[in-house]
């Protein structure tokens, strides 16, 4: 899988709300008080995918519901599995 | 199916619990039931059971909270996935008026819990299906 790849699966799981949630990623949206919205509209609106080995890619430079930044690190196996947000 | 984290691959199904940040609260639902790893008891949750989640806590949370903050408000319209506009539209009133609301700029009305609590119900439960009203002849 390419970076543009990535990034497009990513806007793909992100617009459709098509992605899990490690309990990690719980953990973190609840220290950080993100939503599902905001993970959603994070993915989607991502502008750099980076390969972190494996099926694992760091998306970032999308931005939650209050256009603060917002990074996603996801697992694409089948459904994306979103590990942490940072 | 593997684990994601320790690769393990025994899973019991059992209820876990999930905590969620509605402003200044915190709701804790045990509802959910999902195969946990029985080597390390990690469990991943899929964004449509995560958004009953958030709408249930709000719920709890508009229902037992001694007042409704704005940043409970912007939580619920996040959980209905909607922009300030588009709770402005389904509620009658303006985006600036929700925005003001969610930054605590003005007081909200007694009735836009009320409306938003609505929303989050109807979400959650949608209206029945092939049940029509009619005019009693």
């Amino acid at each position: 899988m390419t970076s543009a790849e990535a990034l497009r699966e990513a806007a793909r799981a992100g617009r459709y709300r098509q992605f899990e949630l490690s309990s990690h990623a719980l953990q973190r949206m609840k220290q950080r008080n993100v939503t599902r919205r905001d993970i959603g509209l994070a993915l989607s609106s991502a502008t750099s995918a980076a390969h972190e080995g494996g099926n694992k890619w760091r998306i970032d430079g999308g931005t939650d519901d209050d256009g603060e930044p917002l990074g996603v690190v996801i697992v694409f196996t089948g459904r994306g599995l979103v590990v942490t947000v940072f | 199916m593997h684990c994601h984290e320790c690769n393990g691959d025994k899973f019991e199904r059992r209820n876990v619990e999930l905590t969620t940040r509605v402003g200044e609260h915190t709701v804790i639902d045990r509802s959910v039931v999902r195969p946990v790893c029985a080597k390390c008891g990690e469990f991943t949750v899929s964004a449509e059971t995560l958004e009953k989640v958030e709408l249930r806590a709000t719920l709890v949370a508009f229902t037992e909270a001694p007042r409704v903050t704005g940043a409970m408000l912007r939580f619920a319209r996040k959980t209905l996935d909607m922009t300030q506009a588009e709770l402005a539209e389904r509620i009658g009133t303006t985006f600036e008026s929700v925005s003001r609301w969610e930054r605590e700029e003005r007081q909200m009305e007694p009735w836009v819990p009320l409306a938003v609590l609505g929303l989050v119900r109807e979400k959650l439960m949608p209206p029945p299906t092939g049940v029509e009203l009619k005019k009693a002849g």
